[in-house]
């Protein structure tokens, strides 16, 4: 207890000096850009949504010359209209272990698009294809305005849409019942002026849209009137204003949201509807609060997180999974919250899928999440498997990488999957262990860290992070864009320490809050911050698609040996003949003063060059350490001592995630099979439980 | 007879036979040996000087397994190839050897344990081959027929019964199980008695003892499941030991695998007692045939 009151102490004399750079630090709120005014229905028999949407658009530059003549819109569902659309193509019908069904097509059409003022703009619209010239392709529009708006002027445009909702594949659609509404309204593109995002000229960017990309949007205002079937429980972004039953068999949600680039929502009659709050007095201990604040070098009021309303929308059956979903979304909002900035919202929303509806798994909105977890995970042994705490942490997580820093996940998919990895990865640790983070399961543990690297290998040199994701070679996307990035930023914290990665990420999320950052605008505040140059570092693990994999190739340690044949001596060459210098030999090992001649190689198995340690232990010494930071491909070093050299160690703290094969990178003189045994006696063993079960 | 009755008497007369216990068992160590050398020498070559790969000594790391299967994969280890051998070995050993352990527990001949293994082994082997590929096929026929309505059932359902289809495919993995025990156990009772009774047609008495032990299967299945409940105790008991049981090398390495092969000896033990109680169940519903039938199914060519 006098520890906390000290830390108290502390902590209240901090919070009256720093209050007043925690507006600064942490914007409170996003710059509005667009604001969406909804009204959509849902028919639950057909499958369809009818909406009329007002959308009022400013243009956000400050260019003069930024005089926006046309709007570029997202009709996302048109993805799902035929096999031909570019999202068909790239993905095959099939993406993250989801197949889409042969009638499960979708569409979304646009039957009327006037400016406030009257004018049809309808005519004008044209289906465009900025990625790959796929003509078939009817995801974005561009519309021609009859009046240019200028910079910092505002449009109004009404919109009226028809969607055929595809049955659930890709995020989207429904399964029977359970319906997930997601990328479901016609949405605007980012006019982007020049000099954002390092563009030389401004314009949209609205991408078509892709198997492996989602989203990019600017901040606005979200007010969405959901009219849906009697019985049906609905869960969306932001919060509800109101609920009223319309008579008609149908009744009428509405709910609301500031700050956010986007809406989703869910409905299923069958939803178990849960309840809990995470509370930023009592779920977050004074002493948690005092150490995220020194460790971030922060003031104790703008580390402080906010009370938020966690509302869990659970399948029937799943119920014994309630407490985990729930205690894995206070986790995260804790862990998330205190290292890079409070929740800025008030609510939180848990979607749980319908069996079936897998494609809906593991998908994230401003305030709401579509998790995803099995019944057979309610028992053992298959209880120990955290996908039910996994998936929410991760989803969570994007409320701060994708929601709340809004990079664009089409050409940097890295700055929120990869960031998410990262992030999700040492919330897990800190909340079920570093050791089975991922699973426990029949006495294997896996951590989250760990599976990163085991994706990692000398088939991963032919991408790099830093590519548009459509345009990764097969199945490579995945590794790109989650956990080589992941990998890289470990390895970060490992060059960096955990003070200074801390306080790079804190920092990053901070300046880039409500916006739109590039890679490029992590690398800089990850040099101001650090105070390193740490250009040549991203440019190799994200800029090219080297692996990282330094290796102990050769030791050797003999005793030296005596010089022979004519050597220089008092300025005479004086013969040593073979007998002399044997004779010498032994009498230094008999006196116990002979050298030991050492020899090790170190090798740079893959393109990755970076600076590491190395630990060498010789016989009766403590281990000494030195850098190879020479940056060439391969080192020899010779060391002639009294003391044999028994031990090399390349990275011995084990800071470089990203290294590729860890058993090459340390290396001892004298043999040692006690592995090979253990493991082969254990290969052996279950082998030969396996041979009698073929005989019973 | 109870069924744990028969197992008891089973396991007692199996204590009296260590020799075809240490037979079988270092039979099975010499098969799998034929993948498990080679393994070692990879794994020794990959781990021996990298002290990374000690954290083996103290844990089963599935990151380094990785980065292993991935070296290994790159210098060409035939895994596949040398597990393939292994089972197609055991199958054929198995056969071999019911001939052998029969033939043992059976006979009272003045000469060794291995003399009258061999001599099992060797008079039997054809035949019990046949028989075990028969029973194979039979095996999954009736596995098939069995548990394929209960995933048709599963596959019917709707998604949103969720727990229902989940259950109904656990039941259908047991009852695929079920079928090819109670096969397998049948088989076992119709090499009994062919060794027994030196029968020439094995297939047929295969069917016949199948029917028999689809009318009246819970003696053997009795007799199966407590002798599987005692190998699963010892089971959990090398469990809890390796848990306690410091980790590293030399002593406490040593020690794991005397615990490793002992249980694989248990094993071999219960698969010993196995046959015992089913000679005492073929002895008590088939009575011996006369010595004249016996004596002319010997002299009759082979």
């Amino acid at each position: 207890m006098p520890a906390i009151s000290r830390v108290t102490g502390v902590a209240l004399a901090t919070l009256l000096v720093g209050s007043a750079a925690h507006a600064a630090r942490l914007p409170e709120h996003a710059a509005k850009v667009v604001d969406y005014d909804i009204s959509v229905r849902l028919d639950g028999e057909k499958k369809e949504l009818s909406g009329r949407e007002h959308v009022v658009w400013r243009n956000p530059s400050t260019n003069p010359q930024d005089q926006v003549s046309e709007i570029w819109l997202h009709l996302y569902w048109n993805a799902f209209r035929n096999n031909l659309s570019t999202f068909h193509v790239e993905s095959g019908g099939r993406l993250r272990g989801d197949e889409a069904e042969p009638d499960g097509w979708g569409s979304m059409d646009v039957t009327a698009m006037k400016l406030a003022t009257g004018e049809d703009l309808l005519p004008g619209m044209t289906f465009v294809h900025p990625d790959d010239d796929n003509v078939n392709d009817r995801t974005v529009v561009r519309v021609p305005l009859p009046r240019a708006v200028p910079p910092g002027g505002e449009i109004a445009l009404d919109i009226e849409f028809h969607s055929k909702i595809p049955k659930v594949f890709a995020r989207a659609g429904y399964k029977d019942n359970f319906f997930a509404i997601t990328q479901w309204f016609p949405k605007i593109g980012v006019f982007e002026p020049a000099g954002m995002r390092g563009r030389s000229e401004s314009g949209w960017n609205c991408h078509q849209y892709h198997a492996n990309s989602e989203f990019y949007a600017d901040y606005g205002h979200f007010r969405v009137e959901m009219t849906v079937p009697d019985g049906f429980t609905v869960g969306a972004t932001g919060s509800e204003l109101s609920r009223k039953k319309n008579g008609d068999g149908t009744t009428t949600h509405v709910y609301e949201q500031g700050d956010v680039h986007d809406f989703g929502w869910s409905a299923d009659p069958r939803f178990i509807e849960m309840h809990a709050s995470f509370s930023a007095t009592t779920d977050v201990t004074p002493g948690e609060y005092a150490a995220t604040a020194k460790l971030l070098d922060r003031t104790l009021d703008e580390v402080r997180l906010r009370d938020v309303d966690i509302r869990l929308l659970l399948q029937p059956g799943h119920e014994p999974q309630a407490a985990r979903y729930l205690a894995a979304a206070k986790l995260a909002l804790k862990s998330f919250g205190l290292w890079y900035g409070a929740y800025p919202y008030p609510t939180l929303t848990l979607i749980d899928p319908a069996p079936g509806a897998g494609g809906a798994s593991g998908v994230e909105y401003p305030t709401l999440i579509f998790c995803g977890t099995s019944y057979l995970f309610n028992y053992w042994p298959t209880a120990g498997i955290n996908e039910a705490e996994i998936v929410t942490v991760h989803e969570f997580g994007h409320q701060f990488w994708y929601a709340l820093v809004g990079n664009n996940e089409f050409e940097e998919a890295w700055l929120d999957e990869g960031f998410n990895t990262y992030s999700t990865a040492k919330a897990m640790d800190l909340g079920y262990g570093k050791e089975a983070s991922l699973f426990s399961f029949l006495g294997l543990h896996l951590g989250n860290v760990e599976a990163d690297r085991m994706e990692n290998g000398n088939n991963r040199r032919y991408d790099k992070i830093d590519t548009f994701s459509w345009n990764f070679s097969r199945a490579q996307y995945p590794f790109n864009a989650y956990s080589r990035p992941a990998l890289v930023l470990e390895t970060l914290e490992g060059m960096l320490g955990t003070e200074t990665m801390a306080r790079v990420m804190r920092t990053y999320h901070e300046r880039w809050r409500f916006a739109h950052p590039r890679g490029a605008d992590f690398f800089a505040v990850a040099e101001e911050v650090s105070g390193e140059d740490l250009k040549d570092f991203f440019a190799q693990t994200v800029g090219g698609p080297g692996i990282f994999d330094p290796a102990v190739v050769d030791l050797s340690s003999e005793p030296a040996t005596e010089p022979r044949g004519e050597i220089s001596h008092d300025g005479k060459d004086v013969l040593v003949d073979e007998e002399t210098a044997s004779r010498r030999e032994s009498a230094a090992t008999a006196a116990g003063t002979r050298a030991f001649h050492s020899v090790v190689q170190l090798r740079q198995r893959g393109e990755v060059i970076l600076p590491v340690e190395v630990e060498l232990t010789f016989a009766g010494k403590p281990p000494e350490r030195r850098v190879w930071d020479d940056g060439k491909r391969w080192a020899r070093w010779v060391f002639d001592r009294p003391e044999k050299l028994l031990e090399v160690r390349i990275d011995p703290d084990g800071k470089f995630a990203l290294d590729a094969d860890r058993l090459n990178s340390t290396r001892r003189l004298e043999p040692d099979s006690g592995a090979a045994r253990r493991l082969t006696s254990q290969f052996l063993f279950w082998l030969q439980q396996g041979m009698a079960l073929l005989g019973q | 007879m109870h069924s744990f009755q028969l197992a008891t008497a089973a396991i007692r007369k199996t204590a009296k036979n260590l020799r075809l216990i240490a037979l079988l068992w270092i039979a099975q160590l010499a098969i799998a040996a034929i993948a498990g050398y080679p393994v070692f020498r990879y794994l020794d070559s990959a781990l021996s000087h990298s002290p990374a790969g000690d954290e083996f000594l103290h844990r089963f790391s599935l990151p380094l397994v990785s980065d292993l299967a991935r070296a290994g994969a790159s210098q060409g280890i035939p895994l596949g190839s040398l597990l393939t051998l292994v089972i197609v070995l055991t199958l054929l050993w198995n056969a071999g050897a019911a001939g052998g352990a029969l033939e043992t527990l059976l006979s009272n001949d003045p000469v060794s344990t291995l003399h009258r293994f061999a001599r099992g082994a060797g008079r039997y082997f054809n035949r019990f081959l046949r028989m075990g590929l028969v029973a194979a096929a039979t095996a999954i026929v009736i596995a098939a027929v069995l548990s394929g309505p209960v995933f048709a059932v599963s596959g019917a359902l709707d998604d949103a019964a969720e727990g229902a289809k989940q259950w109904l495919n656990f039941a259908g993995v047991l009852l695929a199980l079920l079928a090819v025990l109670t096969v397998l156990l049948a088989l076992d009772l119709a090499r009994t008695r062919v060794a027994r009774d030196d029968r020439r047609k094995g297939v047929a008495v295969f069917f016949a003892t199948l029917r028999a032990l689809l009318r009246r299967p819970l003696l053997v299945l009795g007799l199966w499941f407590w002798l599987a409940a005692a190998f699963a105790a010892l089971a959990l008991l090398y469990s809890a030991l390796c848990h306690v049981l410091p980790t590293g090398a030399g002593l406490a390495l040593f020690a794991v695998v005397v615990l490793q092969q002992l249980l694989a000896m248990a094993r071999a033990g219960m698969r010993v007692a196995l046959w015992s109680g089913e000679i005492a169940i073929v002895d008590r519903r088939s009575p011996e045939p006369p010595l004249s039938k016996r004596l002319a199914a010997a002299q009759s060519p082979r």
